[in-house]
């Protein structure tokens, strides 16, 4: 009886039309555009850290905004340079249980660590071997010991460094084969400690074990519902769902765990179209954050609950 | 092989290659559609749905173009998750889009085509510049994605012709140029040099994401960015300006007017219409190259008469070396901006402050450096050079000195300055080159090469007496005395009467000896006074005013007072240096210097020759009738010396008790008078009996008829002290010890018994000697009536005692009489002065 009624309550795709794709309905609910100091510019990522706060990416501004659950704002830190604690052109950000937020500081080729309160705590320069490399995205395992990172081009792999920001694994080459990437971008890290990349010229996201061993891939190259043409984002929905943005074309779409096309993110029936959809979060209530790069904002949904 | 096995194997190798060339075309393909989207297969299907429409040509802000360059497919790969240039979108500015060109572009064309394409609405669009089919990838000189190679500028100057560098009729700012080291900084700030760190377009432009106007890397409102690159002009306000010898930029013109020409011909300036580098350079269309905002035609007279007004009349005086003496510089590009200005002063690059051509001394008054660089002697106005003697320049304001409200200071950098902490003296003080006081009668011809006349003052001929004043407000005082030549009927110097009437006295410049002296020095007397002999002589203006025979001994040491002059004041002979008090009167070294330290006393030490009267102000002009004789209270007198002697005492500080003693004629005598027919009050004190000047005798300048004695000081003495004079109640019948007896000084006798007093012995001539005669100043203190006692007297004429009576010691004890008299000198004392003999009677 209770799966029943869960079932009843999930969100479920709706057949808009032949033609059209199914769209999984959700509601905006709010837009975070901006701190006192100023409004959001361009930004890329969010990631949901301890007291369901939203920590977002303000890569124009060179810091990270961070809301409370309700939307309302709570301060900011970061600020443009290569100093303690500052941040250059950032891209992602994650959060890891002990309430640790991680930012890829891409121009300064460096991981910053701030606690929960925006303190600055320390940094991973990413460097591999004897190269630097530019990081896109960062994440943490689920047992929080491993910190992923996404290497751009020319190296296009993942770097696994432990806590002491040490080197511990390269995960992937350039390429087009399962488990090699071209231009790898955000990450996510599953209930199950698997690793979803972005794959972005690759048009997928590839799931890994914790050991970085290819598992499957979620999307393919296209224009139609279930492909990608730009993917940017990716976040793993309670359920298990996976969520992907496409940053060109302007969706959302929603894979099962299974990774087959579920459906499109909806919106009153219609596909919700973003500008410049990149990173995604989402929050213990199923509420998704899409950041709209292009329009400076972060657009905020919650799943429209059928009766 | 069976057939079918056979027929399996020519199938494969059939359909191998064919799937091989299937496979290269899909990824082909999707290459291409990676930004052709309008390329997907899955738009020509009908049935799928797409998840956008197709529009291979979609309405952008800039007008219809190609998907393919709109600004969502670019960001869709450079949005920081793939590459990086969302520094583009953000805040700046970028090269403008969604507009026609403009006529000053040219886009350049290939068979008929444009090389770099406008978008269906005629307008610039990312598609004009970029293409990813335009260069060959890989190409290390050139950015990829761009139409044509841009090498060292080479694509923005294809569309952009007006602006490159030195075309016909075109000034730019030239290419190609080395970039100084220390322009290198703005590698950070996004500027890109060319091969071998040329200058090229974009070390100024960038081309996306500029942080300021007109696309440039940095701020160029106050000549940042010009000064980068051109550091050696960088003068930012007029202390660098001093330190570089550069035209100031960042200067809020405070001695110049911009002309509306220069706005209306495109002049910038700062934001707080400061003087910027663009204010006279363009750095594109250009009237020279230069790059000049103004064109010649324009600056007929120069650039900078064209602000500099108030200079404008340069240009018909002397001091137009462009036109008397054809003095050019070396630049003469820069002499044609320049006009006449150009001659004294380089823009850019000068020798010395104020840009001046020539380098100036490194040492001294910079300033005057600059005069003296043509009014010294082999130089090209050394028909006016100032001479050994000239007015000071360059040292600090004495104490003495005012304020000039009227005359400007200088720095020692040559900064105009009001403060007199700072400011000192130089040449453009009195002098004005550009435009002198049009009284002052300056004229040039530049016809012949007629030399200039008039003195370049700023204050002109008919205001001259205040020139000096302006700062010798302390010499005022002068004016209307009878050192007022000028206004003295008795006539002027004849050299120097147009300085007024300090120029009686002193020539500013080519002085004929110390103090700028204007009059014939007397060389035969010491320097100390021999400029006030100069006319204080037989012959000469003063002669009714001379020091006659017997007067004050002069360029003799301040010592034989007692006194020790030391640079940190005056001291008592054997006092301690720490206890030394300020110089109440001026002494002077042997050249006749006025200086610290120096211990010669000449006319000056008691004469102020700029003040009558010591009572008076030093800044106000003499007020009573000139012609009045003067007394000892006043006579250009640095002190009155009467009526107690006051500077009399300031050196000869032991003979003060006299005031009000019986020897101080004004108690016992005041109708008497002296051999001068001054009476105590016109003479003082001290001057009953001796007068400074014009003395009967040497000794002790004696202003009395000496009376009858033995010898010289006797006579003294008994100038007054006998019968029919005014001390005949106390004229000794027996005046004097016999001649015969010789006794010794009080220093030889001091050798034998450092316990005796003083007991001075004299020779005939009334000199003080080692071994000589008693006379009467062996016992007797003129100058302090009571022994012992160094107090004035009670005012009062009293009858003086043992104890008094102007005796030096109180008893007879310690008197030299006791050495042969014994206890019998008493009496043989009181029989001298009759008053033992009456006594016995």
């Amino acid at each position: 009886m209770i799966y029943a009624l869960l079932i009843l309550f999930l969100p479920l795709p709706l057949m808009a039309s032949e033609e059209s794709p199914p769209l999984v309905e959700y509601q905006k609910i709010m837009e975070l555009t901006g701190a006192p100091e100023g409004a959001m510019i361009m930004p890329t990522d969010i990631a949901i850290g301890k007291q369901q706060r939203v920590y977002i990416v303000d890569s124009g501004n060179h810091r990270v905004v961070v809301y409370a659950e309700n939307g309302s704002f709570l301060f900011a830190f970061g600020s443009q340079g290569s100093g303690r604690g500052q941040l250059d052109s950032p891209v992602g950000i994650t959060t890891s249980s002990d309430g640790r937020v991680l930012v890829s500081d891409r121009g300064n080729k460096r991981i910053q660590i701030y606690d929960a309160d925006g303190t600055f705590l320390r940094t991973i320069p990413t460097i591999a071997g004897k190269s630097s490399v530019i990081p896109v995205d960062v994440a943490v395992d689920r047992g929080g010991k491993r910190i992923l990172v996404s290497a751009s081009g020319p190296h296009h792999r993942i770097l696994v460094f432990n806590n002491n920001g040490k080197v511990i694994g390269v995960w992937g080459k350039p390429g087009n084969n399962q488990g090699e990437f071209r231009y790898p971008a955000t990450l996510a890290v599953s209930q199950e400690n698997e690793t979803y990349v972005v794959d972005v010229f690759n048009t997928r996201v590839q799931v890994l074990d914790r050991k970085g061993k290819f598992l499957v891939s979620v999307g393919s190259w296209g224009i139609t519902p279930g492909h990608l043409f730009r993917p940017k984002g990716v976040a793993i929905e309670n359920g298990g769902q996976i969520l992907v943005s496409d940053s060109y074309l302007g969706v959302v779409q929603i894979y099962n765990s299974d990774t087959r096309f579920h459906a499109v993110l909806g919106e009153n029936g219609e596909i919700a179209r973003f500008e410049t959809p990149a990173g995604i979060a989402i929050d213990k209530r199923d509420r998704v954050y899409i950041a709209e790069v292009m329009a400076n904002r972060v657009t905020v949904f919650q799943p429209v609950q059928t009766p | 092989m069976p057939w079918g096995a056979q027929l399996l194997l020519m199938l494969l190798i059939y359909w191998l290659p064919m799937d091989n060339h299937a496979a290269r075309v899909v990824a082909e393909k999707r290459e291409c559609a990676t930004c052709h989207i309008a390329w997907m297969a899955e738009f020509k299907r009908t049935d799928v749905f797409t998840l956008i429409p197709h529009d291979p040509r979609p309405v952008e802000k800039t007008g219809r173009q190609d998907v393919v360059s709109t600004e969502r497919m670019c960001f869709s790969c450079h949005d920081g998750f793939v590459l990086d240039s969302r520094f583009l979108w953000q805040e700046g500015h970028s090269h403008p889009v969604g507009m026609k060109p403009s006529d000053k572009v040219e886009i350049p064309t290939e068979d008929g085509k444009n090389i770099f394409p406008l978008n269906d609405a005629g307008n610039v669009y990312c598609g004009t510049c970029h293409s990813a089919h335009g260069i060959e990838w890989g190409d290390k000189l050139s950015p990829v994605f761009l139409r044509a190679k841009n090498v060292d500028s080479s694509l923005c100057v294809r569309c952009h012709t007006d602006r490159k560098g030195e075309t016909e009729g075109q000034h730019n700012h030239p290419l190609m140029k080395d970039v100084p080291e220390a322009a290198k900084g703005l590698l950070k700030v996004g500027s890109k040099f060319g091969r071998e760190n040329k200058m090229i377009c974009q070390s100024c432009h960038k081309i996306h994401g500029a942080k300021e106007k007109k696309l440039l890397v940095a701020n160029n409102d106050r000549s940042q960015l010009c000064s980068t690159c051109h550091a050696d002009k960088n003068s930012d306000g007029t202390k660098k300006s001093d330190r570089h010898f550069s035209h100031p930029v960042n200067v809020i013109p405070n001695i110049a007017t911009i002309p509306s020409q220069f706005t209306e011909e495109g002049a910038k300036f700062g934001p707080n219409r400061e003087i910027i580098c663009e204010t006279c350079h363009q750095v594109h269309h250009a009237t020279s190259d230069k790059l000049m905002t103004l064109d010649r035609e324009t600056l007929k007279d120069g650039i900078c008469i064209t602000c500099h007004d108030a200079k404008r009349g340069i240009l018909t005086n002397g001091h137009n070396m462009f036109e008397t003496r054809k003095q050019v510089m070396a630049d003469s590009e820069s002499s044609t901006i320049l006009g006449t200005c150009g001659a004294c002063h380089k823009i850019h690059g000068g020798q010395g402050p104020r840009m001046w051509t020539k380098k100036p001394g490194a040492q001294g008054d910079r300033i005057a450096g600059l005069c003296l660089s043509c009014h010294s002697k082999g130089h090209l106005a050394e028909d006016f050079t100032v001479g050994d003697y000239s007015h000071p320049v360059g040292a600090p304001l004495p104490k003495r000195v005012s304020k000039p409200e009227q005359l400007p200071l200088f720095t020692p950098s040559g900064k105009r300055t009001s403060s007199t902490k700072y400011g000192r003296v130089s040449c453009p003080t009195c002098h004005e080159i550009h435009n002198p006081s049009p009284t002052e009668g300056v004229t040039a011809s530049f016809g012949g090469n007629k030399k200039s006349t008039g003195k370049y003052l700023r204050i002109g001929e008919q205001d001259r007496r205040i020139l000096c004043k302006a700062c010798h407000q302390d010499k005022w005082s002068v004016s209307n005395t009878k050192h007022d030549i000028e206004n003295n009927r008795d006539g002027g110097n004849t050299t120097s009467s147009s300085l007024g009437v300090c120029g009686n006295c002193h020539l500013v410049h080519n002085g004929l000896g110390p103090r700028m002296w204007a009059r014939d020095n007397v060389s035969d007397q010491p320097a100390t006074s021999a400029l006030c002999l100069s006319c204080h002589k037989k012959g000469a203006l003063a002669e009714d005013k001379t020091t006659g025979e017997h007067s004050h001994p002069i360029a003799i040491s301040i010592e034989n007072t007692g006194i020790r002059a030391t640079k940190g004041g005056w001291i008592d002979r054997d006092g301690d240096d720490k206890k030394a008090v300020p110089p109440p009167l001026p002494l002077y070294d042997e050249k006749g210097s006025k200086q610290k330290g120096g211990s010669l006393v000449g006319c000056g030490t008691c004469h102020d020759p700029h003040r009558w009267d010591s009572a008076s102000s030093s800044s106000s002009p003499l007020t009573v009738n000139r012609d009045e004789e003067g007394d000892s209270s006043n006579s250009f007198l640095r002190a009155a010396a009467s009526p107690d002697g006051q500077l009399c005492t300031i050196c000869h500080r032991s003979k003060s008790t006299i005031r009000a003693t019986d020897h101080d004629m004004a108690v016992t005598a005041p109708e008497t008078s002296n051999a001068l027919r001054a009476t105590p009050e016109q003479s003082g004190v001290c001057g009953q009996c001796h007068a400074v000047h014009n003395a009967n005798q040497d000794l002790a300048l004696w202003a009395r008829l000496p009376g009858p004695g033995q010898d010289a000081a006797e006579m003294l003495c008994r100038s007054c002290h006998r019968e029919g004079e005014v001390a005949q109640a106390k004229a000794p019948k027996q005046a004097h010890h016999p001649s015969y007896v010789r006794a010794w000084s009080n220093e030889l006798r001091m050798s034998l018994d450092p316990t005796l007093e003083n007991i001075p012995m004299f020779s005939n001539s009334g000199r003080q000697t080692d071994i000589g005669q008693i006379s009467c100043p062996t016992c007797h203190n003129a100058h302090q009536w009571r022994a012992r006692k160094a107090e004035p007297g009670s005012g009062k004429n009293e009858e003086g005692d043992v104890l008094s009576s102007f005796l030096r010691l109180p008893s007879t004890e310690g008197f030299i009489c006791a050495d042969c008299h014994g206890l019998d000198s008493i009496f043989r004392y009181k029989y001298f002065h009759g008053t033992a003999r009456d006594m016995l009677r």
